[in-house]
């Protein structure tokens, strides 16, 4: 998993069927120092997180079949909490 | 899923017979206003029905084995939907 924001929202009408009903949310990962880094990409809400959120993204692959039943899922990024906080002890040693 | 544009297709005619029927199109991956990232790949289409230019999101790795119901491609990128849009709310300058 990694620790993402919410910046944004997608609009998809023509999708695999795994992602029915599912909020599609534009997020990108978010370093130790609370910076934007890297490219955004697109996560299926399981949680209701909304823009400006801090979340966790899971990435395992099968993710989403296992634990949330969605069968034949290709969900590679999934939205499986909102975080309030984090604490990290030593920032400086971390990579950009 | 990664945010991609689809600037080609391939035609492959000799393929593993799991990829009979799909198309492959050649995919630049993108940020979310469009602008390229890293190099193209080539992608099989499982909702038939992105043209050149669209912005898509594919998943890539062990998930894009089985998109399609009933078979197992070789593949490691496959297109699951078409974007129609994209509201971004916040800029990262990274």
């Amino acid at each position: 998993m990694y620790i993402a924001k919410v910046i944004g929202k997608v609009v998809s009408i023509v999708k695999h069927p795994a992602y029915e009903n599912r909020t599609l949310l534009l997020v990108q990962p978010l370093s130790l120092k609370s910076k934007l880094v890297r490219t955004p990409t697109i996560a299926v809400d399981y949680v209701g997180a909304g823009e400006g959120d801090v979340v966790l993204v899971g990435a395992g692959p099968g993710v989403a079949q296992e634990v949330f039943g969605v069968e034949n899922a290709p969900i590679r990024e999934l939205v499986m909490g909102i975080i309030d906080r984090f604490d990290v002890s030593d920032v400086e040693a971390e990579a950009p | 899923m990664d945010i991609g544009k689809i600037i080609g297709t391939v035609v492959a005619t000799r393929k593993d017979s799991s990829l009979l029927g799909s198309r492959l199109l050649v995919v630049q991956p993108v940020d979310a206003h469009g602008a390229s990232v890293g190099s193209p790949l080539v992608a099989v289409d499982t909702q038939g029905a992105a043209g050149y230019g669209e912005m898509v999101y594919m998943v890539t790795g062990g998930d894009a084995v089985g998109v399609l119901p009933g078979r197992r491609m070789p593949v490691d990128v496959a297109v699951v939907g078409l974007v129609d849009s994209i509201t971004v709310t916040e800029e990262g300058d990274g």
